[in-house]
């Protein structure tokens, strides 16, 4: 445990999960219990510096995070890499949701957690890898999508969400179009779940990381005035659904 | 807190709006212009006009029907026909409440927001295409297709409208049309989509219209209202600032 300012603390935590020796990262307010908690997911490249930054954030807020790691060794992939995983993932949801379930564990384990104010964030596939752990009946009581890939394979399984969803995607996103954002608009009817879709004009995917132009994408970038307000909405979703008052999802 | 009711003319008619101002404010600060529901100035528009003022908003409540208050059904549906196509109409109308906002001292010219609710909100944002210069537009479960769309590149400031997944009239043709509205002419802008809403959800008495697709929704009320905070405070700057 490294002490890293005079309120919060944080540490690399090794776990297995896919066959794979994982490493997330925890950050933590450096005392105090009972305290609503955080999971987060990495985008679909790996990319770690974006979701260790804002589990700091949300450690200074008093939230317990932890960034799990989806790829193993908690480094990002190669451009070839990324490409083959991505696919090999996406074909099983299955194994999707453990990757969730398990990192899901891990946050839980901590002594400082309150088990009924838990909400899990995932950034592009970690989106993803959020929405299929609400989808399997995780004990989530929110879950915020940032540009992330919204289709499902079993989209019925939305009945079992059992927290409130928040999507906040990108107008130009070339990887969540318009087409997929009304799927998923049909898939949260039809199971009646408690969600939103906040729509952010002109911003493109990867939104919310400042080095997500490194790349030479087209249509990803970072948009810092979508970041800004999308991280802003996510807070005003933890106040309404992690406040200690709130009972947790049954 | 100071309560006026405000007599003007605009599009023919003799409107009554109302003005909610904490007079204790000693400096100009941040203004909201209120545009109320299709049916007419009425405790909906005012009581939200009243929650601002209470924030430090300098607020006025337009009316768009004339008299201050709701009008028969039939003659406000009339109205509301005669103005629908007709954006310059509708713009003036807003134009002449948001020129008595302006004439507040407490008014701060370079802070003001407009928000409107079902046409009020379609109002609002005929306004901003009208280029006046407002920080923020918000329009709730607001019509948001216009006869003149090539208008949205004067819009100066930041729009966020917040809709309801189910509300049959801003239906999803309308919200992509919207978008479309919005990409092309540059606009920094947002749509909030509320998963299960109808349409009319800030409205407590909408339920009793027993129009179908029309309800009240309290935490989608109250979720809208926050983006709205929020976006004041982006753009408005907080009003004890």
């Amino acid at each position: 445990m490294t002490q890293l300012s005079a309120d919060v603390v944080e540490r690399d935590i090794e776990y297995d999960a896919d066959g794979r020796r994982m490493v997330g990262y925890l950050a933590a307010p450096s005392a105090g219990v009972g305290r609503p908690a955080v999971l987060l997911a990495h985008g679909g490249a790996g990319e770690r510096r974006q979701p260790r930054a804002r589990a700091r954030r949300l450690a200074e807020l008093g939230y317990v995070a932890f960034a799990l790691d989806y790829h193993g060794g908690g480094r990002q992939l190669t451009h070839e890499e990324t490409r083959a995983r991505l696919p090999e993932l996406g074909a099983d949801v299955g194994r999707i949701r453990s990757l969730g379930q398990l990192g899901l564990d891990v946050l839980l384990a901590e002594e400082q957690v309150d088990r009924d104010r838990v909400a899990a964030i995932g950034y592009c596939f970690g989106g993803t890898v959020v929405l299929e752990l609400a989808r399997s009946g995780a004990p989530l009581a929110a879950v915020v999508g940032f540009h992330a890939i919204l289709s499902t394979p079993r989209p019925e399984d939305a009945a079992n969400i059992r927290g409130r969803v928040l999507a906040c995607i990108g107008s130009e996103d070339p990887y969540v179009p318009p087409e997929q954002r009304r799927a998923f608009e049909e898939e949260m009817r039809a199971a009646r779940v408690d969600w939103r879709l906040h729509l952010y004009g002109g911003a493109p995917h990867a939104f919310t990381d400042p080095n997500a132009g490194d790349h030479g994408l087209e249509g990803v970038a970072y948009d810092r005035r979508a970041d800004e307000r999308s991280w802003r909405d996510m807070l005003d979703l933890f106040d309404e659904a992690l406040a200690p008052q709130t009972p947790g999802p049954s | 807190m100071r309560h006026e009711d405000i007599g003007y003319e605009a599009d023919g008619l003799d409107m009554i709006g109302h003005l909610v101002v904490d007079e204790s404010r000693t400096t100009p600060g941040p203004a909201v212009l209120v545009s109320h529901e299709g049916g007419g100035l009425d405790d909906h528009a005012k009581g939200k006009a009243e929650r601002l003022a209470a924030l430090g908003y300098v607020v006025f409540a337009l009316d768009y029907h004339g008299g201050g208050a709701r009008p028969p059904r039939e003659q406000a549906m009339a109205h509301l026909q005669a103005i629908r196509q007709d954006p310059d109409r509708i713009r003036a109308i807003g134009r002449a409440g948001l020129d008595l906002l302006l004439a507040q001292e407490a008014t701060d010219p370079a802070r003001v927001a407009a928000i409107g609710f079902c046409f009020g909100g379609t109002l609002s944002l005929e306004l901003a295409r009208g280029g006046a210069d407002l920080k923020a537009v918000v329009g709730f479960h607001s019509g948001l297709s216009t006869p003149r769309p090539a208008d949205a590149r004067n819009i100066v400031g930041s729009v966020l409208v917040c809709i309801g997944s189910e509300d049959p009239i801003v239906t999803p043709e309308q919200r992509a049309g919207f978008e479309q509205e919005m990409r092309d002419a540059g606009v920094d802008w947002r749509l909030d989509l509320y998963g299960g809403a109808g349409h009319s959800f800030t409205n407590p008495a909408a339920d009793e219209l027993g129009l179908a697709g029309f309800g009240y929704d309290a935490s989608t009320d109250e979720r809208s209202w926050r983006a709205m905070i929020d976006l004041f405070d982006e753009r408005l700057g907080r009003p004890d600032a």
